[in-house]
């Protein structure tokens, strides 16, 4: 069945052909959701988000064309919420680690040569972690990201300029001994 | 490269290899069965707009009349126009303006708005002044006329009712009609250097209900009355036309010519009368005509005429003579060395002609009329005239040769209806 066709009947309440559009390009969502949260359980949350915005929303879709470019920047959307809704909670232990070893600051103290990607990417602003993964993660170019992430071209290349930047900076101690 | 995008790339590479795990299937299915609920049946913008213009369309539509009435009606003059006027303005026949001008020294006029139609423009306006100096004459402003496209409209007539406070005037000016092309009217005032002009739309003027000749003829003894037009407009009714009657003593010679509508006589509104080449022009008003007209005639009921007398009466202090239906009365006669003074009360209408007094031996003729005085009474008015005579001895009559008067006719034209 055609794109079109399904997007129609979806707008029209059928949840299957919803659930197939989707389906069909599953891997795609799952590896955006995948390099935004950087695990399979926040992955599957936020296509959950997204399954159900779109079902919402799906009327408000007026080219039926573009459902996956639109459905794609939803769960965008939906990973952003979620990933900035976790960063504002921190966790007992996590705060009693902090707690410790105040007097030293947070950075210093948390860099780590053992730290993951996406526990640095996570120190830097999530606006531009989010263009990096985007980026790197998603192999997107600069005008996708705009689009996908509703900012210029400009604002999409300096995010992920400074945030490289802020990247090597924070790591300079902790990674570069390595080289 | 740099350990930065190292790291980058081998995250790129592991999420590459990463497959969707087979549950996602499974728990997006329910995530969307638990949404089943909440859907919402959005109704789609456009269908709203056009619910809403339809909704808007149809009020308005069916409310038209209504708006209309409060569009256009020229509001606060009920206690300053006539029943007809009135009724005009609430039928939304007239044209709001709204336009506010300083006049002079803290003085303001507003035209409120005009009506108009083929025989005269009415211009409602509000003059205000917050020193309450309206009623002084320095403040008390004369239209003179108003003038436009081939337009020249003289002055006609005006009235209008002040506040207590003497801060507020509210009022109407009569003119004549501007011409039909005139698209802006300008306002002019004797002995101010002023003008005030306005935006006039000639196709909101109201149409004649009847606009025809009568060319019709009323013989009377002294002449001829001819009526040569009738125009009927919602305002107001006039009638034109000549007449070779010498009427240039009478005070209303035209009073008792009446319209009749429907066999009901229609409210006389003033008129007036001019002369030229021995011949008078005449302009009768009357108010607008009724809406169902079945029957218009003109009634001429009374027009000056004359009558001979030829006759002697009684000279009698306190006598009252009947003449020609009319009633003269003697009430005084005083002789000095000199002269006979005679006083006679008489409708105003009455003139006698070549009147003297006399006894058997010798009959002396009227000398001067002095001292006339105008009364009114309950449905007319009399006047009051001493008649001199070069006479020291009392006489014993009064002869009147001839009498002018209102001389009942009762000829009718008809000018609708059988």
């Amino acid at each position: 069945m055609k794109v079109r066709q399904m997007v129609k009947k979806a707008k029209k309440g059928d949840k299957e052909s919803l659930l197939k559009l989707i389906m069909d390009q599953k891997e795609d969502y799952y590896k955006i959701a995948y390099s935004y949260m950087g695990n399979q359980h926040d992955a599957l949350d936020a296509m959950e988000d997204m399954i159900v915005k779109l079902y919402e929303k799906i009327d408000q879709l007026k080219k039926h064309d573009s459902f996956y470019s639109w459905s794609k920047k939803i769960l965008v959307h939906c990973c952003y919420s979620i990933y900035r809704s976790r960063s504002k909670v921190v966790l007992v232990d996590e705060w009693q680690d902090q707690m410790s070893t105040s007097g030293h600051s947070r950075e210093h103290n948390q860099v780590d040569k053992n730290m993951d990607i996406h526990q640095w990417l996570s120190m830097i602003n999530p606006r531009q972690a989010e263009a990096i993964k985007l980026r790197y993660f998603q192999d997107l170019d600069y005008q996708s990201i705009a689009n996908m992430t509703n900012t210029s071209l400009g604002t999409v290349k300096s995010r992920i300029f400074n945030g490289l930047k802020k990247l090597h900076k924070l790591s300079g101690g902790a990674l570069n001994e390595e080289n | 490269m740099k350990k930065i995008e190292r790291m980058l790339n081998e995250e790129k590479q592991r999420i590459d290899h990463k497959q969707a795990p087979p549950e996602l299937e499974e728990r997006l299915r329910t995530a969307l069965s638990n949404e089943e609920k909440h859907r919402s049946f959005r109704i789609p913008f456009i269908w709203k707009t056009v619910a809403a213009i339809m909704l808007v369309v149809i009020l308005a539509g069916y409310n038209y009349q209504a708006l209309a009435y409060y569009g256009k009606r020229i509001t606060g003059f009920d206690g300053v126009v006539s029943d007809t006027l009135q009724d005009l303005n609430e039928a939304g026949l007239g044209q709001v303006i709204d336009k506010e001008v300083p006049l002079k020294e803290g003085v303001t006029m507003k035209i409120d708005g005009l009506m108009s139609d083929e025989n005269r423009l009415i211009l409602y306006y509000t003059m205000t002044s917050e020193k309450g100096n309206l009623d002084e004459p320095a403040y008390t402003f004369h239209p003179s006329k108003i003038t436009g496209l081939f337009t020249d409209a003289k002055f006609e007539s005006g009235g209008g009712q002040m506040n207590q406070a003497n801060t507020e005037l509210k009022g109407t000016y009569t003119f004549e009609p501007p011409c039909p092309f005139a698209k802006e009217l300008t306002l002019h005032f004797n002995q101010l250097n002023k003008q005030v002009t306005f935006d006039y739309d000639p196709s909101k003027a109201m149409e004649a209900s009847i606009k025809q000749n009568i060319n019709e003829e009323v013989t009377v003894d002294a002449g001829k009355i001819r009526f040569d037009t009738i125009t009927a407009t919602p305002t107001l009714t006039t009638i034109k036309g000549t007449t070779d009657v010498n009427i240039n003593q009478m005070i209303q010679p035209f009073e008792n010519i009446r319209l009749m509508a429907n066999g009901e006589p229609v409210q006389p509104k003033g008129g007036g009368y001019s002369h030229s080449f021995g011949r008078t022009n005449f302009e009768l008003e009357y108010d607008a005509l009724p809406k169902n007209l079945d029957n218009l005639e003109l009634k001429v009921e009374k027009f000056p005429g004359s009558e001979m007398v030829n006759e002697k009466f009684p000279l009698k202090r306190g006598e009252t003579l009947n003449v020609s239906g009319y009633d003269i009365v003697i009430k005084d006669v005083s002789v000095t060395n000199k002269q006979t003074k005679l006083t006679v009360v008489t409708d105003e209408s009455v003139k006698l002609k070549n009147v003297s007094i006399g006894d058997q031996s010798h009959q002396t003729p009227l000398t001067e009329t002095v001292n006339q005085k105008l009364n009114k009474e309950k449905d007319h008015l009399s006047v009051e005239r001493t008649l001199i005579f070069d006479s020291p001895a009392s006489a014993d009559y009064l002869y009147i040769e001839s009498m002018e008067f209102m001389k009942p006719y009762n000829k009718g034209i008809q000018i609708v209806g059988n």
